[in-house]
């Protein structure tokens, strides 16, 4: 291929710096590793959790699951039960950026395994959107989002988790489905508390004399 | 690592979500790095990584090497971080450290190997990132073309152009350090 040919060779000295990139680079260190895989396994065991209906967490971690989440789970904390999994991900070590993804574990709990209300999961999904939007993570917020609409059609949050869609939408550009998601919830909740929020989190119109603009609301 | 699960393909068993995530974990948050992630931001980006890897993870060709097929969402991962990271006017290189060390003093050994990866990182930081990401799947990584074409989904001709350019532009830096020219 000719594109192959005109492929000019390293520059011996890139090359070495490559050579030492390769033998130096570094992988995770301990509390990195450590956290990294408590934050993996509360976000996969809210995702399994949710997937079988909010199961008791002890049940949850005794195999029931065909999904491998299970496998994290019980190996990063043992026989833990799930609200373990969320102090883990809130403990000390645990980053600054967990204070505010997870804010969820029970007060009061029976280490033996309560089961998770299905409120908490919910929430649990919801507050990580917010928390992915605020830190620029917006893919991820979406994600999260589509997470909450698959295991909650009906959920309790279904009103805050279509707000913050537009809100990820606009951040993430894609503005033609953040108008519409915008009109689908002013249609739906004409009176909700997060109405201005929705219509200020839209752009403004750019071109008044082009666009047709049927669904815009008025804003500020 | 490759071979054991090499052994458990040859077995028809695809590994565990568990055990892909053990083995390639390392892979995995230095490829990241390698992409230009800030320091502050690499266990964000290879845990939202992971989770999309889990949720897909029943899709995957259990027969195939997980690596690249990693690495292909890592590439989207950090796409998407950069163009967030331009539109909000961030600067992501550079921010944790002072890379930026001077090429003309300093005999020891270890300063001079981290010198020569931190030139080679803040002459990356020049790159467009789809240049960055070929030079790094290809010339660090070692992967092969094919490979990479299926990683990020672009054709090989277009991927051995972004790599000549890269090539060509990383050349240029170095020969200007090596005549004592200024940092790029």
């Amino acid at each position: 291929m000719s594109a192959h040919a005109n492929l000019p060779p390293l520059d011996p000295d890139v090359a070495s710096a490559v050579a030492t990139e390769r033998s130096s680079a570094r992988g995770p260190n301990r509390a990195q590793r450590g956290r990294l895989r408590a934050r993996l396994a509360a976000t996969l065991a809210v995702s399994a959790a949710a997937a079988t209906s909010a199961p008791a967490a002890g049940a949850m971690l005794g195999g029931g699951l065909a999904k491998p989440a299970a496998l994290i789970v019980a190996i990063a904390l043992g026989t833990g039960a799930a609200v373990g999994i969320y102090r883990a991900a809130r403990s000390p070590g645990a980053g600054e950026a967990e204070a505010t993804r997870t804010e969820l574990a029970p007060g009061t709990s029976d280490p033996a395994g309560p089961a998770i209300p299905t409120w908490v999961l919910e929430r649990q999904l919801v507050q990580e959107a917010r928390a992915a939007l605020a830190e620029g993570r917006d893919l991820w917020a979406l994600e999260r989002l589509d997470e909450h609409a698959r295991r909650f059609s009906a959920g309790l949050l279904v009103e805050e988790r279509e707000a913050l869609r537009v809100q990820a939408l606009v951040d993430l550009g894609r503005l033609q489905e953040a108008h519409a998601a915008a009109s689908r919830f002013i249609g739906t909740y004409p009176a909700s508390v997060h109405r201005d929020g929705v219509q200020r989190a839209l752009p403004p119109p750019a071109e008044p004399a082009e666009g047709p603009g049927p669904r815009r609301g008025s804003r500020r | 690592m490759d071979m054991a699960l090499a052994v458990l393909h040859a077995n028809g068993a695809p590994p565990s979500f568990e055990a892909v995530y053990e083995r390639e974990l390392e892979a995995v948050w230095r490829y990241v790095r390698r992409l230009g992630v800030a320091e502050r931001d690499i266990e964000d980006l290879v845990h939202d990584t992971f989770v999309v890897a889990h949720r897909r993870y029943d899709a995957f060709d259990g027969a195939a090497p997980p690596r690249p097929w990693l690495f292909g969402i890592a590439f989207r991962v950090v796409a998407h971080y950069h163009r967030r990271a331009r539109v909000r006017g961030e600067c992501l290189a550079g921010d944790d450290e002072d890379l930026v060390a001077d090429p003309q003093e300093g005999p020891e050994a270890a300063l001079e190997s981290k010198r020569a990866t931190d030139r080679l990182q803040v002459a990356l930081g020049t790159l467009p990132f789809e240049q960055r990401a070929v030079f790094v799947l290809h010339d660090i990584e070692e992967r092969s073309m094919p490979e990479i074409v299926t990683m990020l989904q672009v054709p090989a001709s277009t991927l051995y152009s972004r790599l000549r350019l890269a090539r060509e532009r990383l050349a240029r830096i170095f020969r200007g350090w090596r005549t004592g020219g200024d940092r790029p």
